[in-house]
């Protein structure tokens, strides 16, 4: 876990974060970190998803508290599938979402494959198939990796890595007052990018491309959009 | 009946009919003007399609070009909160676990 927030910069760095562990049974480190809470609460086999479900909706039982500007990085560590169809998952989510009380999520996860390599030190009851569904979203995806990968180490960092990378983002002042009932349409190089990593902040006029969009400073990024001025 | 009023009753005959000529005349040509406009307004109808995300945009739209600044106030920095689910039956060993 050390490893894992050292990839992270408190403050002015990279990501202002927070990290949450939820489980039991688990001797967690202990790390004097104020951005850091260790949740003492049961995840069962297949209830994952049910238990985020519930904290995300009574965010506030626990000393750190979820920030609405914050991305939420949902990391599962199981070695079990999810007892909830994954599309009614998604709907959740987007249902959270429309109503403005949820912002992005993105669901990662250290689960089964079918490839995973069983051993003596990791054994699966079944792949996690739901996690897979979600992590593949476009909008919601995010990293799902082995467990029984050997080098956790290796998880962590790549894990650590894909949290910078989406959340890290690039934001672009426009001139004329942005008109919020007609498209807009940003393009790099020629090529469009997907309005899924488009987000557009209308207080600050402002396009904002997600971290999955690459720029460089330098780079001439086209806007098309209607103004209202 | 006299000469005089046959003609006249002829020349009455002559002046019905033409009246009546001209009325199914007026009234075949507001018809055909009426059905005229109403085809022409359901072909404009029919023809008449939503504009595309690209004609819509295209039209009124600006299209500017913004430079990504070497001024790194541009690049925010990312907030994320990051919680960790651990199933406590996974069958990772302990030292794993831990």
């Amino acid at each position: 876990m050390a490893l894992f927030l050292s990839k992270f910069r408190d403050g002015s760095g990279i990501i202002d974060y927070q990290v949450i562990m939820i489980g039991r049974e688990f001797i967690f480190p202990d790390i004097a970190n104020g951005r850091y809470e260790i949740v003492d609460r049961l995840v069962d086999s297949h209830d994952a998803l049910s238990v985020l479900k519930d904290f995300l909706q009574n965010p506030n039982l626990n000393r750190l508290k979820l920030r609405p500007e914050a991305v939420k990085e949902v990391v599962i560590v199981s070695d079990d599938n999810a007892d909830m169809h994954p599309r009614d998952f998604e709907a959740w989510i987007r249902g959270q979402q429309n109503s403005g009380s949820l912002g992005r999520v993105h669901i990662n996860g250290f689960v089964g494959l079918p490839q995973s390599q069983q051993n003596s030190w990791c054994k699966i009851s079944s792949p996690g198939s739901a996690y897979s569904d979600l992590a593949a979203d476009p909008i919601i995806g995010g990293l799902l990796q082995d467990l029984c990968t050997e080098d956790w180490s290796q998880l962590v960092t790549s894990l650590a890595d894909q949290i910078i990378v989406s959340n890290v983002t690039t934001e672009l002042a426009l001139n004329k007052k942005i008109d919020p009932s007609a498209p807009i349409k940003v393009f790099i190089d020629g090529r469009q990018v997907p309005p899924a990593h488009t987000m557009i902040n209308y207080e600050r006029n402002m396009i904002v491309l997600d971290g999955t969009v690459k720029t460089r400073p330098g780079d001439k990024v086209s806007v098309k959009y209607n103004s209202i001025d | 009946m006299k000469l005089n009023e046959i003609t006249y009753r002829r020349s009455f005959l002559s002046f019905i009919d033409i009246k009546h000529a001209y009325i199914i005349l007026i009234f075949l040509t507001l018809t055909f003007v009426s059905a005229c406009n109403e085809a022409n307004f359901k072909g404009e109808q029919g023809n008449k399609k939503p504009l595309s995300e690209d004609q819509r945009i295209g039209n009124a739209s600006i299209v500017e070009e913004v430079t990504v600044s070497l001024n790194k106030v541009e690049e925010a920095n990312g907030v994320a909160d990051i919680i960790f689910l651990f199933d406590t039956s996974s069958s990772m060993d302990s030292e794993r676990k831990n």
